[in-house]
C-alpha cells in the first residue's frame, strides 16, 4: 500500500495540476487518521517546508498564530471524529513521511475548492477542519489569484447573505413540510467528501442548476470522477464500501437541496446496481461497469429520452394554424422542443406565463427571442387574459405520480386549471426516469421549500414603496407573526392533464402505472445486460 | 358656478388622473364633497339647471379615469337623488295645495311661458324618464325652455306685482328642494362615511376560530376587517403576493403588526395552498351589475382555485363599489399597465420578438363568489342587482357617453 501511494505521489509530482482532485478522497481519510501528536509534528515539518519554498513567511505567520488557537479548541472534537472513524474503518497506520508527501499534493489538490469554501464562509469561525494543517502555504500560494472555482461561483455572494439571515421560523400550518434550513456546516459536516462531490453540492445550493435534469446530469458526472478516485481498503469488497460512500454522498447532496423525483429514481438505479456487483471481479472491472452504467443512464435516461420526446412533440404543432402555446417560467426540455419546431418550420408563437420570486420566464423569453421564436410574457395573474386565444399548455414535468398526477413548477397547477375550463390541451412532457410510485393527492404533503428571503428581496417590489415604504418586508425576520413561504413544486390533478408525453410514447394520465411497470422491467433486463456484457 | 368650485373640480380630475390616491373610499368622500357643495353654495333657478351642472362635472369626473368606477357610482347616485327628490317634491307639492297650483297654472296660460310652468316642467322633465330622454337628445326644446325663462325673468320686473305671489312660491319650491337635496346627500355621506364601521362589525360572523384565509393586494377596508376579528380570536391569514403591484407585502407586512399570523405567498402557489384554506376573503375594485367583480389583476386565479376546492369566496365591498355597468368577458372594462412593470429589455435583445402583457384588471363571474359583505350586510350574487335599484336611475347608467348629450349641455352653457 505504501508503495502504491509513493508511485502515485510521483505521479503527481510530475503533474500536479493535471490530475489535482485524484485520490484526495482517500487522502483525506488517511489524514484524519492521524493523531494530534503527529498534526503537530506534521505542521512542524510544514511550516520548514514552506520557508524552504521561499513563502511570505511574515503572512504565513500572521495567520498560522489564531489558527493554531482554533486548532486547539478543536482538538477535542477531532479526537471524537477519529475515534468514531477508527470504529468504522480499519486505521491506516501510514508512515508520517509518506502522509507528508501526500499532504503537499493535498494542498495542491485542495486549494482551489477550498479558497471558494472560504469566501463562502467568511468569517466562520468553525472552517478550519482537518484540512485546516494545509490552508497556510495553500492560502499564500493560490488564494489570492482568482480560482477556476471562484468564476464558476456566481452565487456565493447570495450564500453569504442567505447565511446572516438567521434562523428560519417554522411555518405552523405547513409543518409537516421540509423547512427551508440553513445550510451553514454543512461543508464541515462533510468535508470528508470528495472535491468534485462537495462542489457540486455548493453549486446545488447556489442553483446553478434550476433543471432536474442538469442537475442528474452533473450528479453523475460528479460521481463518475468519484468513483474512478475512490479506492478499496484492503480485504474489503468494493461494492460494499461503494454503497457506503455513495449514501453519505447522497445525503449530503440531498441536504443542499432536496432531491426531486427523477433523482431520487436514478440514486436509486445507481445504488441498486451498485449492490449487485459481482464481488468475484476486479475493482477495477467493476468501476467500470458502474461506469457504463452511469454512462448508460446519462445517454438512455435522459439524452436519448429527450430527443424522442422533441420527435413526438412535433407531431403536436399543427400545419394548419398558428399555434399559441402557453408555458410556464423556463423549461429546458421546453426550450429544446420549441427550437426544434422552428427548424421544422412550425408556426407558433409561445406565451411564457412567469411568478416571483423566481422569474425564469424572464431568461426564457430572452433565448426564445434570439432563437427567432415569438413571445408573450406575462404574469401568472394575467394568463386569464391571453387563455381564449391558447391553443395548447405544454407542461415540463418535475415527476409523475403514479395516480396521473404530475409534480411540476409551482404554477402549473392553476394554469391547467384555467386550460381544462377553457377546454384547452393539456399536454406534459417527462422523461420516464421521472415517473414514480409514489401517490399524492395534493402538492402540501411533498414539497419543497425555497429561500424565503428571496420573496422579500424582489426588486420590483422594493421600488414601489418610493422611499418611505422601502423594501416593505426588509425586517420580517423580527416580526413574530409574519412569516414567508417560498414553494417550489406544484401538484397538478390527473384530471386537468390530457396527455404525457415520454419516451415510450404518448399516454393518457391514468396509464402511468403501466409505464412505471415497463420501466421497471426494462431497467431489470438492462441490468442483467450490462452484467452479461462485461461479464463475457 | 364659482371658480372656487371649478378649480376644485379640476383638482379632483387630476388626482384622479394621476391616481394619486390609492383608496376608494377617499375618492368617494371627495366627489360627494364636490356635489354637496354644488347644490349648498351655487345659484340654480330651478332642478333643470341644478342637474345639467351636475352632469356637467360628474361627466368630467368620469371622463378622467373610466376605470375609476367608485367615482362614477357617486356621480350616479347623485344623479338619482336629485331625481327622486325632485320626484317628491312634485307629489308634495300637489298633495299640498292643489288649488294653488291649479291658479298658477291659471296664471302661466295667461303668459307665454311663466317660471312656474318652468319650475313644473323642469320637475317633469327629471322626473318623467320619457320626456327626459326626449329632452337630451333633442336639444332645441330645453334652449327655448332657459331662453324662455330668462325672458319671463325679464318679464317679471315689468310685472313684479302680478307676479310676486308666483315668484314667491318658486323661491319657496328652490328651498325646499335644496334643503331636501341637502339631506339626501348628507345621507348618502354619511352612509358612505360609515362603511368601514359597519363591515367591520360583521367581521366576526364570518371569520372564525383557527380558521385559514386567503386573501390578496391591499385594501384598508380589508385590514381593519382582519384586526376587528383578530381582537377576539385567533386565525391564520395567508396574503398573495399580487404581482406585479406587489402590494401584498404591505398587507402582510400591516397584518402582522396587527399580531395576526400571517403567511405571504407568491401568487402561483395559491392552488397549491388552497386545500388547506377554509375561505377566501378579498376586497374588490368594483361589484357589478351582474354580481360579478371587475377588480385589480390576480383575483381570477384565487377564485379559479377557490371554486376547484369548493372553498367559500367572500368579497367586501362598500356600496360606492357597486357598479351599474354589465361586464361579459375580461376585455369589457380592462386596461394594458406598461410592461415596464414586469419586463425590461436589454440590448441584446430580439425586440420584434417580444410582446408583454400586463393586464391591470380580472373579470371574476358571479359563479365564483358566494358571498358580498357590503355596508348594507351580506348579500348574493344572484340578488345584488335589486341593492342597484336602490342607488341608481335606469337612465344614468349608459346616456354618459352619449355625445349628443354633451354638446347639448355645451350649447346651453354658452347661452
Amino acid at each position: 500500500m505504501e508503495e502504491d501511494k509513493s508511485k502515485q505521489n510521483q505521479k503527481k509530482e510530475t503533474k500536479p495540476k493535471e490530475k489535482p482532485d485524484k485520490d484526495v478522497g482517500k487522502l483525506v481519510e488517511s489524514g484524519k487518521t492521524l493523531t494530534a501528536e503527529e498534526k503537530q509534528a506534521l505542521r512542524k515539518q510544514k511550516k520548514e517546508e514552506q520557508k524552504l519554498a521561499k513563502l511570505a513567511k511574515v503572512s504565513q505567520k500572521q495567520e498560522n498564530a489564531p489558527e493554531e488557537e482554533q486548532k486547539e479548541d478543536k482538538k477535542e472534537k477531532k479526537q471524537k471524529q477519529q475515534q468514531k472513524k477508527e470504529e468504522k474503518k480499519a486505521p491506516h497506520i501510514s508512515v508520517i513521511d509518506s502522509q507528508k508527501q501526500n499532504l503537499t499534493n493535498i494542498q495542491h489538490a485542495l486549494a482551489a475548492p477550498k479558497v471558494e469554501r472560504e469566501d463562502i464562509k467568511e468569517g466562520d469561525g468553525e472552517l478550519q477542519s482537518q484540512n485546516s494543517l494545509k490552508t497556510p502555504s495553500t492560502h499564500s500560494k493560490r488564494s489570492r489569484g482568482p480560482s477556476f472555482y471562484q468564476q464558476n461561483l456566481p452565487g456565493s455572494e447570495a450564500k453569504e447573505e442567505l447565511q446572516k439571515v438567521g434562523s428560519i421560523k417554522e411555518i405552523a400550518l405547513f409543518s409537516r413540510l421540509a423547512n427551508f434550513k440553513e445550510l451553514s456546516g454543512l461543508k464541515e459536516k462533510y468535508h470528508y467528501l470528495h472535491p468534485k462531490i462537495l462542489d457540486l453540492g455548493l453549486r446545488i445550493i447556489n442553483e446553478q442548476y434550476t433543471s432536474s435534469n442538469t442537475r442528474c446530469i452533473a450528479m453523475i458526472q460528479a460521481l463518475k470522477h468519484f468513483i474512478s478516485d475512490f479506492t478499496v481498503p484492503e480485504n474489503k469488497s468494493l461494492n460494499r464500501e461503494l454503497e457506503e460512500e455513495l449514501n453519505k454522498i447522497i445525503q449530503f447532496w440531498q441536504e443542499c437541496r432536496p432531491f426531486s423525483t427523477g433523482l431520487e429514481n436514478a440514486m436509486r438505479l445507481i445504488k441498486e446496481f451498485v449492490s449487485q456487483l459481482n464481488t468475484k471481479l476486479t475493482p477495477t472491472k467493476q468501476k467500470s461497469m458502474i461506469n457504463y452504467k452511469l454512462n448508460y443512464i446519462i445517454q438512455d435516461k435522459i439524452i436519448e429520452a429527450d430527443q424522442s420526446i422533441i420527435k413526438k412533440a412535433m407531431e403536436l404543432f399543427s400545419d394548419q394554424e398558428e399555434e399559441l402555446i402557453l408555458i410556464l417560467g423556463g423549461v429546458q426540455l421546453l426550450q429544446m422542443i420549441f427550437q426544434e419546431a422552428k427548424e421544422n418550420n412550425k408556426r407558433f408563437k409561445v406565451v411564457v406565463a412567469d411568478t416571483s420570486p423566481d422569474f425564469e420566464g424572464r431568461e426564457m423569453v430572452k433565448r426564445l427571442s434570439n432563437l427567432g421564436i415569438k413571445c408573450i410574457y406575462t404574469m401568472i395573474s394575467g394568463v386569464n387574459f391571453l387563455i381564449h386565444k391558447v391553443t395548447k399548455v405544454f407542461i415540463g414535468a418535475s415527476s409523475v405520480l403514479s395516480n396521473g398526477a404530475v409534480v411540476a413548477k409551482i404554477g402549473t397547477s392553476i394554469i391547467t386549471c384555467m386550460a381544462a375550463r377553457h377546454q384547452k390541451p393539456v399536454v406534459v412532457f417527462s422523461e420516464t426516469y421521472k415517473f414514480s410510485d409514489k401517490v399524492n393527492l395534493d402538492a402540501i404533503n411533498n414539497n419543497e421549500i425555497g429561500d424565503p428571503q428571496k420573496l422579500a428581496n424582489n426588486q420590483k417590489a422594493c421600488q414601489h414603496g418610493q422611499g418611505t415604504q422601502r423594501s416593505a418586508l426588509g425586517d420580517w425576520q423580527k416580526s413574530k407573526s409574519l412569516v414567508l413561504l417560498n414553494l417550489k413544486y406544484d401538484l397538478t390533478p390527473c384530471q386537468n392533464i390530457n396527455m404525457i408525453i415520454c419516451e415510450f410514447g404518448r399516454i393518457p394520465a391514468i396509464s402511468v402505472p403501466v409505464v412505471i411497470r415497463e420501466s421497471q422491467r426494462e431497467n431489470e433486463e438492462n441490468q442483467e445486460n450490462i452484467l452479461d456484457e462485461l461479464d463475457s | 358656478m364659482s371658480s372656487a368650485r371649478l378649480s376644485r373640480v379640476d383638482d379632483l380630475v387630476e388626482k384622479i388622473k394621476r391616481r394619486q390616491i390609492s383608496s376608494s373610499h377617499e375618492y368617494a368622500l371627495l366627489t360627494s364633497k364636490i356635489f354637496k357643495d354644488l347644490i349648498e353654495q351655487s345659484k340654480w333657478a330651478d332642478a333643470r339647471q341644478l342637474f345639467i351642472q351636475a352632469r356637467k362635472i360628474g361627466k368630467k369626473l368620469i371622463v378622467a379615469d373610466k376605470m375609476n368606477f367608485t367615482i362614477g357610482n357617486v356621480v350616479k347616485r347623485v344623479y338619482h337623488i336629485i331625481r327622486e327628490e325632485c320626484k317628491a317634491l312634485k307629489i308634495s307639492l300637489k298633495e299640498q295645495n292643489p288649488i294653488r297650483m291649479d291658479s298658477l297654472k291659471s296664471i302661466t296660460l295667461r303668459g307665454a311661458r311663466t317660471n312656474i310652468d318652468n319650475m313644473e316642467n323642469s320637475l317633469d322633465q327629471i322626473v318623467e324618464e320619457d320626456d327626459e330622454v326626449e329632452d337630451l337628445n333633442n336639444p332645441s326644446p330645453n334652449i327655448s325652455t332657459i331662453k324662455s325663462n330668462r325672458q319671463s325673468q325679464l318679464n317679471l320686473g315689468n310685472s313684479e306685482s302680478k307676479r310676486g305671489s308666483a315668484q314667491n312660491l318658486i323661491q319657496n319650491i328652490n328651498s325646499q328642494l335644496k334643503n331636501s337635496l341637502i339631506q339626501s346627500i348628507n345621507l348618502m355621506r354619511d352612509d358612505i362615511e360609515s362603511v368601514h364601521e359597519t363591515i367591520e362589525d360583521q367581521a366576526r360572523e364570518h371569520i372564525h376560530s383557527n380558521d385559514v384565509i386567503l386573501t390578496y393586494g391591499r385594501s384598508t377596508i380589508l385590514n381593519s376587517f382582519f384586526k376587528e376579528a383578530a381582537n377576539e380570536i385567533f386565525f391564520e391569514v395567508l396574503v398573495c403576493e399580487s404581482a406585479p403591484s406587489y402590494l401584498g407585502h404591505q398587507t402582510a407586512k400591516e397584518l402582522s403588526s396587527y399580531n395576526i399570523s400571517t403567511t405571504l405567498i407568491p401568487d402561483s402557489s395559491v392552488y397549491a395552498l388552497m386545500s388547506r384554506v377554509d375561505k377566501v376573503i378579498i376586497s374588490t375594485h368594483s361589484i357589478m351589475a351582474n354580481g360579478g367583480l371587475v377588480t385589480h389583476s390576480g383575483a381570477y386565479i384565487i377564485c379559479q382555485a377557490a371554486k376547484e376546492h369548493s372553498v367559500p369566496v367572500y368579497v367586501i365591498g362598500a356600496s360606492y363599489k357597486m357598479t351599474p355597468l354589465y361586464p361579459f368577458d375580461f376585455l369589457t372594462f380592462n386596461e394594458l399597465l406598461s410592461p415596464q412593470e414586469i419586463f425590461t429589455l436589454e440590448e441584446n435583445d430580439v425586440k420584434e420578438n417580444i410582446e408583454v402583457i400586463v393586464p391591470a384588471y380580472d373579470y371574476v363571474p358571479p359563479e365564483f363568489i358566494s358571498l358580498y359583505i357590503t355596508n348594507m350586510g351580506g348579500q348574493t350574487p344572484k340578488y345584488i342587482y335589486r341593492v342597484f335599484t336602490e342607488f341608481y336611475s335606469q337612465d344614468d347608467i349608459y346616456d354618459l357617453d352619449d355625445e349628443n348629450e354633451n354638446e347639448d349641455v355645451d350649447q346651453i352653457n354658452t347661452q
